[in-house]
């Protein structure tokens, strides 16, 4: 459902991203790991369409909606009202179903998104994307600035989206076991392309994959 | 007690229309980060626009309802060239609406004239308790009140007003979920001219309302909207309210001229008490955005001494052969080019507006005449203490507001020279007033029949000496070492703050040296003048400077010298062009504000270095084209 081609994006006269291409199919759920400045974020922002596209082609079945990195709230704004703003295009309006999948934040509604720990924040963040009625979310950095065990939590709610609703995920991480565990297929951009990509169990296993990003050298 | 409340009453009217004006600029700044100098002109736009309808023969709340209609809709055409270019910076933005406002200066002197109009508002008045309740006040506060709470409703229970709260909270959040910001700054642009004209309509009945009224009412509802610190709707009542009440009783009990002083009061206590509060938080807020850039390379060394000798023996060259008329433009444009390079310094390397250079200028006319007049010493001393004046007087007044992010300064400028203009009209026993003072002595000797430098040709010579030393004082200080501090300031203030870079004191030295450039010129204008009086010094002239900066180009001082001649002559040629036989008395004046705010906008909107980088930019590839 998302196709991308030989993608090419650039910021003035660098080149972020240099042809890089990879496919997320109807339901999949997908890894995207690298090291920093690799063009993770970029890509995500080129496919949601912040960013003007130099080369290559996008082809989205239905659309896309972003959990960014950093999760950048409306912090003076309640949760409801984060929540309905997510609705924005979609025209939905109601937030009771993302309510019922994080009944955490059905007691927060009312608190403004600033006063919210980092985990809230998080879940308020995908429940906004979620509000657009994507047929893929795109997760940048899911688990920065969060202690472990919510970034555990948070992983099982996206991997029962994936799982239950069928959503489509692809997932940002620098935490690449993370995403490699959780995720069936996976990319490794490194320097602006794909340095590799496959089934996670196959990349788990690779050698350099386990250098440079699972720590295997040190075990 | 009675006349005490019925100045409290005309207070309580007064402070909602001001919190009305307040309540715009707040809804602008927090969706677009944007001071919008045009937030006077949508309630002056209003109050004509009711006054012409209803001469048309509308009933009453309908011409005002029209009335409002249209200053919403003026308020979205500022908000459209304000902000509509991609990649235009809240400061660029601001001198945008600069512009717009002085553009509407020329379109309501040619529409509706330049002598005030009013309407009869709500006829009678209640007498409670022996005390005079005229029903306009009533009407002003309920009418108010209503649009506030209006307001109020659509920004905290509408799923728009919610988007528009989004976009101040967080522009990049916004975007990501499909708001457009820009779309959202043009709908808080409408909000903000229809509060305006709301506003205005209110006023017209009680002040007549002429084409420069905006800049009284501009001041006053910025003072109340830094009450919220220009992101708090609910504070800007508040701030109203004690405004409007302080002006009343300001012009009931001591003197209605100096209400804008009021305004100016309240603008630099709340100013030191938050900078005192949070200044490196305030500091830590955005990043600066000096509206020039500031390259100097890609041409060489050799070739710049060329033209900066060349343009000086041309310089030298040419005042002989002038006429009287010749010379006196001449010197203008020399003692202009040295007050826009101060401002040039300032606008370029510490990324503040200063709107009153022209007060400083007057600072510098006035130490040096009352020096020689009143106090008799030598000429050379009343020059030499004029600039001293001037940048004193800039460090009192600079150093509360430089301590604190945004465009402060700006409106606190503004508000200082109204205050000194007035200041200058009413002490009366120093300074005459508004019949000047004259008689000033001459500063160049006569040393012989054949031999009088005190001629318009000895002063040319002078004022150019002056400008030379003054752009190269500038240029050396660029070359220096707080030079390069000053780069990094207009660069990113933070990133400059964490190298231990001293902002706010070299932004307060800058703001001091920028005075000192207008007060030294003011000084020599005196002089050749030998006649000053309020009148010399508008805030049309302060203005002026502003636009000869950021023509010139803000990223080297070498604009200054050029925008300072482009505009004179500019200037020049319309007044010669307006006043041939048949056009109207308003003709002149429509030209040239029609022609600053033009040249104004087109200049930060497609030339954002100002003409001076475009020709030298021009004039490199034609070398490059040639070497190659």
């Amino acid at each position: 459902m998302l196709e991308v081609r030989d993608l090419v994006v650039r910021y003035g006269s660098a080149v972020a991203l240099d042809g890089v291409s990879l496919e997320v199919g109807e339901g999949e759920m997908v890894a995207l790991v690298g090291p920093n400045g690799a063009g993770k974020t970029t890509l995500v922002n080129a496919i949601s369409g912040l960013l003007p596209v130099a080369g290559g082609s996008i082809r989205l079945e239905g659309t896309v909606a972003q959990v960014p990195e950093g999760r950048q709230l409306f912090g003076d704004l309640s949760v409801d009202d984060n929540l309905r703003l997510g609705g924005w295009t979609s025209g939905r309006r109601d937030p009771a179903p993302i309510y019922e999948l994080f009944p955490n934040l059905r007691n927060l509604r009312g608190r403004q998104a600033w006063t919210l720990s980092g985990g809230e924040q998080q879940m308020v963040a995908v429940g906004r994307a979620l509000m657009a009625e994507p047929r893929l979310l795109a997760v940048d950095e899911l688990s920065l600035g969060l202690a472990p065990l919510v970034v555990e939590d948070l992983a099982r709610h996206l991997v029962e989206l994936n799982r239950n609703r069928g959503m489509a995920i692809l997932l940002i991480e620098q935490n690449a076991r993370l995403a490699l565990d959780i995720c069936e297929r996976g990319y490794v951009l490194e320097a602006g392309h794909v340095a590799m990509s496959g089934r996670c169990d196959d990349l788990r296993r690779d050698e350099a994959v386990q250098r440079w990003y699972l720590g295997g050298a040190v075990v | 007690m009675t006349a005490f409340i019925q100045y409290l009453v005309a207070g309580i009217a007064t402070g909602c229309t001001f919190a009305l004006i307040a309540t715009g600029f707040v809804a602008i700044n927090k969706v677009t980060r944007v001071v919008n100098f045009a937030q006077g002109t949508f309630a002056v736009v209003s109050g004509f626009t009711a006054y012409s309808l209803l001469q048309l023969g509308l009933p009453h709340p309908l011409a005002e309802i029209l009335a409002v209609a249209v200053s919403a809709a003026v308020g979205l055409l500022v908000g459209v060239v304000a902000i509509g270019r991609p990649g235009t910076t809240p400061l660029t933005s601001l001198v945008i609406t600069l512009g717009l406002g002085i553009l509407a200066y020329a379109v309501e002197l040619l529409v509706w004239g330049d002598q005030p109009v009013s309407y009869e508002g709500l006829r009678g008045s209640w007498i409670v308790g022996g005390v005079f309740i005229q029903r306009q006040y009533a009407l002003i506060v309920i009418v108010s009140l209503l649009s506030l709470l209006a307001l109020a409703l659509f920004f905290s229970r509408t799923y728009l007003g919610k988007g528009l709260t989004a976009c101040a909270s967080n522009p990049r959040a916004a975007r990501l979920v499909g708001i457009n910001p820009t779309r959202m700054g043009y709908l808080a642009f409408a909000l903000g001219g229809a509060l305006g004209g709301v506003a205005g309509v209110l006023l017209a009945p009680l002040q007549p309302v002429t084409f420069d009224a905006d800049v009284g009412i501009a001041v006053s509802g910025f003072a109340a909207a830094i009450f919220g610190g220009l992101t708090r709707l609910s504070w800007a009542l508040w701030g109203g309210l004690i405004l409007g009440i302080g002006e009343a009783m300001v012009a009931g009990y001591y003197e209605p001229s100096y209400q804008t002083g009021i305004a100016l009061a309240v603008i630099l206590v709340l100013l030191t008490w938050r900078a005192s509060r949070s200044g490196l938080e305030e500091a830590m807020a955005g990043s600066t955005d000096a509206v020039g850039s500031r390259t100097d390379a890609g041409f060489g060394r050799r070739l710049r001494i060329a033209a900066v000798v060349g343009a000086a023996a041309v310089t030298l060259v040419i005042p002989p052969f002038l006429d009287r008329a010749g010379l006196s433009i001449y010197v203008l444009v020399a003692l202009a080019t040295l007050v826009t390079t101060g401002l040039t310094l300032l606008m370029g390397f510490a990324g503040q507006v200063s709107l009153g250079q022209g007060a400083f200028y007057a600072i510098g006319a006035y130490t040096a005449a009352l020096l020689t007049v009143n106090a008799g010493l030598p000429p050379l001393v009343g020059l030499l203490a004029a600039p001293l004046v001037a940048a004193g007087i800039a460090v009192l007044i600079g150093a509360p507001l430089l301590r604190l992010r945004g465009h402060y300064l700006a409106f606190a400028t503004l508000a200082f020279q109204l205050i000194v203009l007035v200041w200058l009209a009413e002490s009366k026993g120093l300074t005459r007033g508004d019949i000047g003072l004259g008689g000033i002595p001459s500063l160049l000797p006569t040393l012989s029949d054949s031999v009088d430098l005190d001629t318009p040709l000895g002063y040319a010579y002078l004022a150019w000496a002056g400008a030379a030393m003054g752009l190269l004082l500038a240029r050396n200080l660029i070359a220096s070492r707080p030079g390069r501090a000053l780069r990094a300031l207009a660069g990113s203030e933070l990133a400059a703050a964490a190298s231990g870079v001293p902002v706010g004191r070299y932004k307060l030295q800058v703001f001091a040296l920028a005075a000192a450039y207008a007060g030294f010129a003011g000084g020599v204008y005196a002089f050749f003048i030998t006649f000053i009086s309020p009148a010399s010094f508008s805030i049309l002239i302060s203005i002026q400077f502003v636009v000869m900066a950021v023509v010139g180009g803000m990223g080297s001082i070498w604009g200054a010298p050029i925008g300072a001649i482009g505009i004179s002559l500019l200037v020049e040629f319309l007044r010669g062009a307006a006043t041939g036989p048949g056009s109207s008395p308003h003709a002149p004046a429509v030209l040239s504000y029609g022609a600053y705010a033009v040249v104004l906008i087109a200049v930060v909107l497609f030339l954002p270095g100002g003409v001076f980088p475009a020709l030298r930019g021009v004039a490199a590839r034609r070398l490059a084209g040639r070497g190659g």
